[in-house]
């Protein structure tokens, strides 16, 4: 079946000032309505002269979770990163697809299991501490500088190894990293600053073979050693855990902030969950409700079909992360916020935050550390009865990828 | 000889019988056959310690043993390995399996 493929009245998907204004979710609505998928025309950054979206959570779960049809090779974002196939960013793990995907992600995938990554708690609660009590010394603070890349800069921080007075150069360097997705020129600025923290975390692993601690450099630097990884490899992994690590949830923590001062209902369920004890149900529920990530993507790796909608070999398939968590037939009343959900538990593994996290091979691999991260924040809010309310306008970013706030300027009060 | 094996995941009171093609893996038999608590979220590429299971004792040992990749993935488990761990993704079914009793983690 090949049915209709473009919509009128659409913003246009792929101009990241789009999201400028808020994540498109109507117009994610109405696509998700309709039979097949919808094709968005780009001049840029596809193989094909466009990309497909995929909106309906299903769709996405199966685009995700098939690498033979559905390739990461040419880029996991739309502009793709990778366009030829065999740039320098080919050997990033989000660029690769079994078996040399796993082969890398397995050195550091032990690192962040749900056993291990339970052992965390205390010092993270110690990390929330400060960083709180540090903020809400001033009535009147930016949520985002203040709390949002403070918490997430000094986790991955202490996760890595890197030094702590390091954590305002990962911060900055991740955040300008992130902002390069949307540059049109095939991946190149990506790489090269990707390529600047890179040489830094090679620089680091050499030290830590010298001097090994109990962090995710040693371990990596000791399967560069014993050559499970290429040198590359290494230097591209490291950078991925590190921007990864503090992106999204610097994001989430952005949004969490915001609900908070602006939605009294939000606060209302945040504060009835947690005297619940229903704190993983309500990290769950926040991460769908908000979606840090909007989309990512891959390439037909032959002429196939997802819900009858006939796709070509080489075209890009974006799957819409944000549309998938607001799907009814998965989430009924999906544009409410409830942590108190019947049934959030769709199939694929994905647990009650939905597709936050990705499907598949590339599921993100440090989905425990997250939701700690956030659980442990929402805890100390509560616990110290802060009250956040907005002193001033939040502002968007233009961002293809990320459902970027920032800044948050916030006034609080506690007890 | 049959080219088909049988596998039997045990789910705390729920016992669940499928026939597979030899070949097949314990994970795709039951993520397959909807068999619950198997989720086998990677596909098989061990990367996602999501098909985790206890191997019934009197059939561990006629199963090769566990390469050194699958022993680490296995720290990465939802529920705390045993000595009768693997991941299913690694279990091949065979005329040899024909039977196996896989018993599925609670948390899982």
């Amino acid at each position: 079946m090949t049915v209709t493929t473009e919509l009128n009245d659409v913003p246009d998907l792929a101009d990241p000032e789009t999201f400028k204004a808020g994540v498109p979710y109507e117009a994610f609505a109405r696509m998700r309505a309709l039979p097949g998928l919808v094709w968005q025309p780009a001049d840029y950054g596809t193989l094909t002269g466009g990309f497909w979206l995929a909106t309906r959570y299903d769709d996405v779960a199966e685009v995700l979770q098939d690498s033979d049809r559905f390739t990461s090779r040419f880029g996991n974002v739309y502009p793709l990163l990778n366009p030829t196939g065999d740039g320098p960013m080919m050997k990033q793990i989000n660029h690769q697809d079994p078996p040399a995907h796993g082969r890398v992600r397995r050195a550091a995938a032990k690192s962040f299991g749900p056993r291990v990554v339970a052992n965390f708690e205390s010092w993270i609660r110690e990390v929330v501490d400060e960083t709180l009590d540090d903020a809400l010394r001033q009535e009147r603070f930016d949520w985002i500088l203040q709390v949002a890349r403070y918490i997430p800069s000094r986790v991955i921080a202490q996760v890595l190894g890197v030094p702590l007075d390091r954590r305002e150069y990962i911060a900055d360097a991740t955040i300008e990293i992130f902002k390069s997705l949307s540059v049109e020129d095939g991946g190149e600025t990506f790489g090269r600053l990707a390529g600047q923290v890179g040489e830094y975390l090679t620089q680091l692993g050499e030290e830590k073979l010298l001097n090994p601690a109990d962090d995710m450099t040693t371990v990596l630097a000791q399967s560069l050693q014993n050559g499970e990884l290429d040198p590359v490899e290494f230097q591209l992994y490291a950078v991925t855990l590190l921007i990864a690590g503090f992106e999204t949830s610097h994001t989430t923590i952005a949004h969490i902030g915001h609900l908070l001062a602006t939605d009294p209902a939000i606060r209302a369920a945040t504060a009835r969950a947690l005297d619940e004890g229903r704190s993983a149900e309500l990290v769950d529920e926040f991460l769908r409700y908000i979606t840090p990530a909007i989309r990512f993507a891959r390439v037909a790796t032959r002429d196939t079909e997802i819900a009858g909608q006939a796709i070509k070999k080489d075209d890009v398939v974006t799957v819409v992360l944000s549309a998938a968590n607001r799907d009814p037939e998965v989430f009924p009343r999906p544009d409410e916020f409830d942590p108190f959900r019947e049934s959030p538990k769709p199939a694929v593994g994905t647990g009650g935050a939905g597709m936050v996290f990705g499907a598949g091979p590339h599921r993100c691999v440090g989905h425990m550390l997250a939701k700690l991260e956030i659980r442990i924040l929402l805890e100390e809010l509560h616990a110290r009865k802060v009250v956040l309310s907005m002193d001033g306008e939040a502002e968007r970013g233009a961002h293809h990828v990320v459902n970027t706030l920032v800044k948050l300027p916030v006034s609080a009060t506690v007890g | 000889m049959s080219d088909k094996s049988k596998v039997v995941f045990v789910n705390g009171a729920n016992r669940t019988e499928v026939e597979v093609l030899v070949g097949t893996s314990a994970m795709h038999a039951a993520t397959d056959n909807l068999v619950g608590g198997i989720i086998g979220e990677c596909g098989g590429d061990l990367s996602c310690a999501t098909c985790h299971v206890f191997v019934d004792p009197e059939w561990f040992d006629r199963l090769d043993a566990p390469g050194v990749d699958e022993r680490d993935m296995l720290e990465a488990t939802s529920e705390e390995p045993t000595e009768f761990s693997r991941l299913s993704c690694q279990i091949p079914c065979t005329a040899e399996t024909d039977g196996i009793v896989l018993h599925i983690p609670e948390s899982q």
